[in-house]
């Protein structure tokens, strides 16, 4: 799950990441509005949430989102600030913001809210990802498959939370790289097989369907 | 406590009274002008008439009856007060006086050698007299008791003072009463400032008041909008104190959050470290505030005063150790030889944030220049850091008070330059900031003024 996160503020930036490497998120952090403006406009970035300081050097982050939704832009964007006014909030939340959350917060409530906004945004009327006899619980990041829960890892859930979003559609090493790591992270050549690797050995070889030469599909589980 | 009512009524009573005393002493003054006037014109007139009597020589004076002569004449109903009569004729010989009278028994008048008007004592009284010759030799002269002419003032000084003397004290005490109706609208005005919330600064309603009060209202609510603007400014201070501390506190908060996630114990000491280094920012921010929350309050004028260069030197060696592990040089060359006003700790605080500043813009390698000299009735500090300088339009606005430079990364707390400006304003000295003309870094530039005759000490 690829998450842009806009931050000035150098020790909460570096904290999120963290705290959002954790949640199996690819993070990539830029620390001004014009470099987000940057970072949105770069189609192969294919971010799939925004999480968006609103007091920013260059261009805040209101005028960042009035962007963003002008283009037409449905991508979800959690608002971040230490703006707690009505009218602020209320400003927020009309021009666009998906969510809104004032500092300080607690890490736990915003990776819930961004959890929340990706369920929205795929349309999904709980945490959880079915498909077959495998349910991926987007909060507690395990699988259940009959009785048995198994528990994933950060890679392993981001790669089966992307194959489970639809179903049957193939995603090649490079979309799915993408989805994993951030720009700053080294992504070594047979990092993908690995991760892929885990997940049959974990639910069977059947989950994950290699199609040679295109990428890779969840399987027809029953 | 003064009392206007008090002291008005004072001074309405002390006016009444003098005045109540001049027209006393003005109305029996003028009581005897006029009886003597009189008296005088009647003693005149007794002694024309005479004038014209023959006397018998032979006849004695003092045998006469007076009704004979004088059938109608008498100074008043009281025959004690008769006009006393004498006549002589060329040889002293008395050939008239008037019979005895009580204020001069069994006697007649003396003769005296002097004309006209003049004032006697004869036995213990005194005497107005009036000595004439007739045409025809003969001496008269008419005498009156002082007593009686005493008497008669007094009746005319009477009837004049009586009614000023009703009168006044009426008058004080209608003045003291209408001092007091008066005042009382002052009373409704401290009672509209009475009725007041405590910290109430709403301005005093300026109509219905006396025109003599209204400059007083004025003032207070002069002093009331000046009163306004330092609680709107204090407020301001307490919200964005209480805003600044939201984002070190929301990092403290994730960095607490994220402490048991991470792999292995080196990132886990990388997280513990980032805690540490939060912490350590909510300290600084929170003296930051304390400074700066000093720097606005008010004070007096600064007499004491420092010697800068050592000052400079104190604080460069406290950063020394912040500046080696950043791996930066700092070259300081104070030559002002100059006392500046304002204690050490002062002027710690001033550079220490400027110095502060340099170091974090400086990379690594990189030297810092603090240079001060004498500059006419000034000193110059420059402090000169190789950093990136500052985009033109934020030369001004960083010294707004939780203004973030774009460059700052959030590292500052948004209130050292503007503590920093507050302080050098209160020696009456002024900071700026300048890019240096290659952009190789900024320039920051204290003017402090030279305290008494310092710039004459030798030089160290």
């Amino acid at each position: 799950m690829r998450l842009l996160l806009v931050e000035d503020d150098r020790m909460i930036a570096e904290g999120l990441v963290k705290g959002l490497r954790d949640e199996a998120f690819a993070v990539d952090w830029v620390r001004d509005g014009a470099a987000a403006m940057a970072a949105l406009q770069d189609r192969r970035a294919g971010f799939s949430v925004v999480v968006l300081d609103w007091n920013l050097p260059r261009r805040d982050g209101l005028s960042v989102l009035q962007a963003v939704r002008a283009s037409g832009s449905t991508l979800p964007i959690l608002m971040v600030t230490a703006r707690d006014g009505l009218t602020d909030r209320v400003k927020g939340l009309d021009n666009g913001a998906d969510d809104y959350l004032v500092k300080p917060f607690e890490l736990a409530e915003l990776k819930a809210r961004v959890r929340n906004l990706l369920r929205r945004a795929q349309g999904r009327p709980t945490s959880e990802l079915i498909h077959g006899n495998l349910v991926l619980d987007t909060v507690t990041h395990t699988v259940r498959r009959g009785d048995c829960t198994t528990l994933l890892s950060a890679r392993e859930f981001s790669l089966l939370h992307a194959l489970l979003e639809r179903p049957g559609a193939i995603l090649s090493r490079g979309r799915l790289e993408e989805r994993l790591y951030g720009w700053d992270e080294s992504v070594q050549s047979n990092a993908i097989e690995f991760v892929i690797h885990s997940l049959r050995k974990k639910f069977g070889a059947e989950v994950i369907e290699n199609v040679r030469g295109v990428g890779w599909r969840i399987g027809p589980l029953t | 406590m003064k009392s206007l009512r008090g002291a008005l009524t004072l001074w309405v009573w002390v006016t009444i009274g003098a005045v109540g005393a001049v027209s006393a002493v003005v109305a029996i003054w003028q009581a005897q002008l006029e009886t003597q006037g009189q008296l005088d014109y009647q003693m005149q007139q007794v002694a024309q008439i005479v004038a014209g009597q023959t006397f018998t020589p032979g006849e004695q004076a003092a045998e006469l009856s007076d009704a004979k002569i004088f059938p109608s004449i008498h100074v008043h109903h009281d025959r004690d007060d008769d006009l006393i009569v004498s006549v002589r004729n060329p040889d002293g010989r008395l050939v008239y006086a008037s019979r005895t009278n009580r204020h001069l028994p069994g006697q007649s008048l003396p003769d005296f050698e002097q004309m006209g008007f003049q004032t006697r004592r004869i036995g213990h009284q005194s005497f107005r007299v009036f000595a004439a010759r007739s045409a025809s030799g003969l001496r008269i002269q008419v005498a009156q008791s002082m007593d009686v002419i005493r008497e008669a003032e007094g009746g005319i000084a009477a009837a004049t003072l009586v009614p000023i003397g009703l009168l006044l004290p009426s008058l004080a005490l209608v003045l003291g009463w209408a001092i007091r109706r008066q005042l009382r609208s002052l009373g409704a005005t401290t009672a509209v400032i009475a009725s007041r919330p405590p910290l109430s600064v709403e301005l005093l309603p300026a109509d219905g008041v006396p025109l003599e009060v209204s400059p007083l209202i004025e003032e207070i609510n002069r002093l009331l909008r000046r009163l306004t603007t330092a609680m709107d400014r204090e407020k301001r201070f307490v919200t964005d104190a209480a805003h600044s501390l939201r984002t070190p506190l929301t990092a403290l908060q994730i960095q607490a959050e994220i402490l048991d996630g991470g792999d292995g114990p080196e990132e886990r000491a990388a997280r513990l470290a980032q805690l540490r280094a939060g912490i350590k920012r909510i300290i600084r921010l929170s003296e930051q505030l304390l400074s700066h929350a000093r720097s606005q309050s008010e004070i007096g004028p600064i007499t004491v005063t420092s010697e800068l260069d050592s000052a400079l030197a104190e604080i460069v060696a406290y950063y020394a150790s912040t500046a080696q592990s950043k791996g930066v040089e700092v070259v300081l060359e104070a030559q002002s030889a100059a006392r500046v006003y304002g204690n050490t700790r002062r002027l710690t605080l001033i550079f220490g944030n400027l110095l502060d500043n340099a170091l974090r813009f400086t990379p690594g390698g990189g030297r810092i220049r603090i240079r001060s000299f004498l500059a006419g009735e000034s000193v110059r500090v420059e402090l000169w850091d190789p950093g990136c300088g500052l985009p033109p339009e934020e030369l001004e606005r960083v010294f707004e008070r939780f203004y973030q430079a774009s460059e700052n990364e959030g590292s500052g707390s948004g209130l050292g330059l503007a503590t920093v400006q507050a302080l050098v304003g209160q020696l009456g000295g002024e900071v700026h900031l300048e890019n240096r003309l290659d952009r190789s870094g900024l320039v920051a530039i204290v003017t402090l003024p030279v305290a008494g005759c310092a710039r004459f000490l030798p030089r160290p």
